[in-house]
């Protein structure tokens, strides 16, 4: 399914439903200017972190008078930072992505949620950078804070053409070395690749002290194959086409299909994702809404 | 296997309908864009063994369903051996039926083996259906047709009879009725005991009766409903002789044979129930072996009879048909020769010959006439004619020939003027001497020692013809019978063919310098006394008859071994005016010949009185042993040849329907395929994707994420909005 050239995947109204809710980080942030996030350096908060020894060549504005007048020396109050975020959205435009049976296709879910997400962030003054990706990163669009960057945002996802294989692990791989130290990383893909795979990008991701989160796209016909004609099934990622008769096949499609679940939830326990599997069926308000208010509860320590 | 609605198992390619289902199904399959391959592949690559065999089963039990289905509806038939081949209705059904006395062997319940046959056919037949129904009995072997099969069964030709069996002949008649008839497809039942007396493997009609049905055009299958089994303890009675003697009384010379199959108890006692015209003696025969024979038992008759009747029983046994024999007895007619000769001294020996009795106790009576006192010939009681003189002229032939036509029987030898050189004229019955040979010694070539007046005795010896020297003979025209013949081809001795009694030239005279006839009188004794004996046998007051045979064949031990197997054409006709005397009731006048009895020709026209003649079955009706299961397949051979053996008494039926049985495969394939089709218990959607709340996702909308928490193992789920 081609996807036309507009921005229907954008919801205003969705989007002033949402923006009560705050965008999160699940840990401390390196943002270049203040903002939501917890930071792991002092700032200017508001919020009282420490009393340390003046050491010369500290301001002298931040010397506590009152613990001098108290003990007679000099200490330097400190308050914790606040800090914006960059967030990479990793948008998968793989061939398989354009598959849908509801109406609607992964990808174009895929748009949704991440247009959504970007213009939330931005909005609250983070860096929303973007990544289409199929068997290599097709487009990239490094991390901006201004609200212009919205319009470059939404314009690369509509543009977004899906086609070509997944390679998403390659992928992963290279955005966790090449995208700054602590980022709000947000995978919107099927993920048809391995479990162990995906176990060695997330890992590497999470070393580079990246927080993950992950959208685990899939249609409802993909999960019930529920055909009763011999198909012959095409591969939307070119690969070899495979004629089957669905009633004899179907039982370990589903094997398949199970394992291959189990095994993506016990590496994204594993290796600490926030890790959302999502049936396209399903409004992606409501997705965004769950995803935001959990991620609330669960802000990031500093 | 054959079926009853053959036409249905042209549907049988219907059987292919799943599998062509399956094809359509394949070929119309949908082309799908689909993303995730890789579940796919990986469903392929795992182990399928079984759900290939599954369908595979399926698609065999589906076939098997339909197949099940267009055989029960053909109505398949299946005998005990499921032997019968394919066919559908025969055009024309013929049953050979073997009525001998054997077949008359009882088995469980008292049912005989062909009551049991009859049923057992009548029921494979009412099954089978036939649109002509030909009978061919052993007894009469001639084709009756019927219109339906209950009226061939309940046909009065289909009871048990005392003639033997005739395999072959019978087998003859059904292809000589195929031939004139020429019916479509056809199917030959034959149901016999398999004995080797009726069935005669070594006769040479087997080859000639296969190459017949081997060349017809139409499809001739043959089914053998055999009843093999011997009953364990069979007892069996024949009458070898009976004649009357006035020695020490009026008696009655009985010889019988008493056998039995079987092991037989020493001393074990085996009474004999004797009945003559109404009385009846017991005798207790001591079972030695298996055969014991009783002669020249004296039974004592009452007053002055003379002739009549007897039977002799056993005991009833397994067998009933051969319990009973049958005899009757007389006095022996005169032995009267009447010796017409032109030269007595020529036609001493052979006057000698014939004056001498072979028990030395009858009194022989030979009266010589000269041709010219002829005019005081009296034929009628006599035994024999010798005519050595010129042949009977007109005035004197038509007597001669009467008297041939009764039974007579006339030896010619060539008269004096012709061995005196002098031509002879005239003829009788289209023979005629030609001239006479004086200086040519010839002896005997060859003669007829099987049959006839040269035949071997009853030992096996043959007559020392060949030590005969013949100095002069005469040489014979007209049409003839050679029954020895002399070095350069001339006869010695001829028989002249006619419908009864013996008309014989022979060539050479007894005179001494002619001929040795008289020196080595052996030869002339014997073929005297034996045309002395056919003469009496056709004069006399008895007759004994083997059941079936049309009349020549003496039962008489002596009168076997001696018989000349004259002619007497007019029996058939003197059988057609019998009534039975003594015998089992309610036989048809039509089957007087083929039951054991007694029985008397009326002659209204003349009123004589005609002999008393006893009807017995055959001496190889006792014999026992059967057919191997080689010797018959070798007579079949090249034959389109079914057998089931059965046994007397049998309830089940040999063919029957079970379109039951394939109508339970198709059930139960139908079970199985509906087993195999049953899906397996597939992971629900819900399930797989780890929200057991969920039954399917299309119909609910109220679906959130399926989350994973990082750092707290902790799955939320959202309810229903």
């Amino acid at each position: 399914m081609s996807e036309p050239n507009t921005r229907s995947f954008f919801d205003p109204q969705v989007v002033a439903r949402l923006s009560a809710l705050p965008l999160t980080a699940r840990r401390p942030m390196l943002g270049s200017v203040s903002g939501k996030h917890a930071s792991p350096h002092r700032g200017a908060s508001v919020e009282f972190a420490e009393y340390r020894k003046y050491v010369p060549g500290d301001d002298l504005r931040r010397l506590d008078w009152r613990a001098y007048g108290r003990c007679d020396r000099f200490y330097v109050k400190e308050f914790e930072a606040d800090t914006n975020l960059r967030m990479v959205l990793v948008v998968d435009t793989s061939g398989s992505m354009d598959f849908g049976s509801v109406g609607t296709t992964k990808l174009n879910y895929a748009r949704s949620v991440a247009a959504t997400l970007s213009y939330l962030a931005i909005q609250q003054g983070d860096a929303v950078g973007l990544a289409c990706v199929a068997d290599g990163i097709h487009q990239e669009i490094p991390p901006r804070r201004s609200a212009s960057h919205v319009k470059t945002l939404m314009d690369t996802l509509s543009g977004a053409v899906p086609q070509g294989e997944t390679g998403l692990e390659t992928v992963l791989h290279e955005l966790a070395e090449t995208v700054r130290q602590r980022a709000l990383i947000i995978v919107l893909s099927d993920m048809f690749i391995e479990p162990d795979a995906m176990r060695d990008c997330f890992e590497h991701l999470r070393f580079r002290k990246h927080d993950v989160s992950v959208f685990h796209l899939l249609d409802p016909e993909e999960i019930g194959f529920d055909f009763h004609r011999p198909t012959r099934f095409l591969d939307m990622e070119g690969g070899t086409a495979i004629f089957a008769e669905p009633t004899e096949i179907a039982d370990r499609y589903h094997d398949a299909l199970s394992e291959y679940l189990t095994a993506v939830k016990k590496v994204s326990l594993e290796t600490a994702v926030d890790y959302r599997r999502v049936i396209i069926d399903q409004p992606y308000e409501k997705v965004l809404t769950d995803f935001l208010v959990d991620r609330a509860f669960h802000r990031g320590k500093r | 296997m054959s079926f009853l609605q053959i036409g249905m198992l042209a549907a049988l390619p219907l059987v292919l309908l799943p599998v062509i289902i399956h094809l359509i199904n394949q070929w119309r399959y949908q082309t799908k864009q689909w993303g995730a391959m890789m579940f796919l592949l990986k469903a392929n690559k795992m182990a399928r063994g079984y759900a290939k065999l599954r369908q595979w089963l399926i698609m065999a039990a589906r076939m098997l369903v339909i197949a099940g289905l267009i055989f029960a509806i053909a109505r398949p038939l299946a005998s005990g051996l499921l032997g019968w081949s394919a066919g559908g209705r025969p055009d024309t059904t013929i049953l050979l039926l073997d009525r001998s006395p054997s077949m008359q062997q009882a088995g469980r319940g008292g049912q005989s083996k062909l009551e049991t046959g009859r049923r057992q056919i009548a029921d494979a037949l009412k099954t089978l259906g036939s649109t002509h129904w030909v009978l061919i009995d052993s007894a009469t072997m001639q084709p009756q047709s019927f219109e339906s099969l209950e009226a061939m069964i309940d046909a009065p030709s289909t009871d048990g009879t005392s003639a033997a069996a005739d395999i072959p002949g019978m087998l003859q008649a059904t292809v000589d009725y195929l031939n004139n008839n020429q019916p479509g497809a056809s199917e030959v039942w034959l149901c016999s005991d398999l004995r080797s007396a009726d069935w005669q493997p070594d006769s040479g009609r087997w080859k000639a009766v296969r190459e017949a049905f081997a060349k017809m055009p139409q499809t001739v299958r043959f089914h053998l409903v055999a009843y093999p089994e011997s009953a364990d303890s069979d007892a069996s009675i024949r009458v070898l002789g009976a004649r009357r003697t006035q020695a020490e009384g009026n008696a009655v010379l009985l010889s019988m044979q008493v056998s039995q199959s079987g092991t037989v108890a020493s001393g074990g006692m085996m009474p004999v129930r004797i009945e003559i015209d109404g009385a009846t003696t017991e005798l207790n025969v001591e079972m030695t072996g298996n055969q014991v024979t009783v002669r020249d038992y004296r039974v004592p008759l009452a007053g002055s009879v003379d002739r009549g009747w007897g039977k002799v029983s056993i005991p009833a046994d397994s067998n009933a048909a051969d319990n009973e024999a049958y005899f009757v007895f007389a006095d022996p007619p005169a032995r009267r020769v009447v010796l017409v000769t032109d030269d007595r001294e020529a036609s001493a020996a052979i006057e000698i010959a014939a004056a001498i009795s072979p028990d030395g106790k009858s009194e022989s009576t030979v009266e010589v006439m000269a041709p010219e006192t002829l005019d005081s010939l009296v034929l009628d009681d006599a035994a024999v004619l010798i005519w050595q003189a010129a042949l009977p002229d007109d005035e004197i032939s038509p007597a001669v020939k009467r008297y041939v036509d009764g039974g007579g029987q006339v030896l010619f030898f060539p008269p004096s003027s012709l061995s005196g050189g002098l031509d002879v004229e005239g003829e009788f019955l289209g023979v005629s001497w030609q001239s006479w040979v004086g200086d040519e010694k010839a002896l005997v070539e060859n003669w007829r020692g099987d049959q006839d007046l040269l035949a071997a005795t009853g030992s096996g010896v043959g007559l020392p013809v060949g030590q005969l020297e013949i100095n002069e003979h005469a040489k014979l025209g007209g049409e003839f019978t050679q029954l020895a013949t002399l070095s350069g081809g001339d006869p010695l001795l001829v028989r002249v063919p006619t419908a009864r009694g013996g008309v014989y030239f022979c060539t050479a005279t007894a005179a001494s310098g002619q001929s040795t006839l008289a020196s080595n009188g052996i030869v002339l004794y014997v073929a005297v006394q034996r045309a002395i004996r056919q003469g009496l046998d056709a004069i006399g007051q008895t007759g004994n008859r083997v059941a079936g045979s049309t009349g020549e064949d003496a039962v008489d031990e002596d009168a076997s071994s001696e018989s000349s197997g004259a002619g007497q054409g007019s029996a058939a006709e003197e059988m057609a005016q019998w009534r039975q005397i003594a015998g089992p009731t309610g036989v048809l006048s039509s089957e007087y010949t083929y039951q054991a009895g007694v029985y008397q020709a009326t002659n209204e026209t003349t009123e004589k009185e005609q002999p008393l003649v006893a009807v017995n079955r055959s001496v190889p009706e006792d014999q026992r042993d059967t057919l191997t299961d080689s010797q018959l397949s070798n007579l079949f051979a090249g034959l389109d040849y079914s057998r089931v053996d059965d046994s007397a008494g049998g309830l089940e039926g040999i063919v029957q329907e079970i379109w039951r049985f394939f109508l339970i495969l198709m059930i139960a394939a139908m079970l199985l395929e509906a087993l195999l089709c049953i899906p397996r218990r597939r992971a629900s959607a819900a399930a797989i994707v780890g929200r057991p709340d969920v039954s399917g996702f299309k119909k609910s909308d109220s679906r959130s994420a399926d989350r994973t928490t990082a750092g707290s193992d902790r799955t939320k789920e959202t309810s229903a909005a």
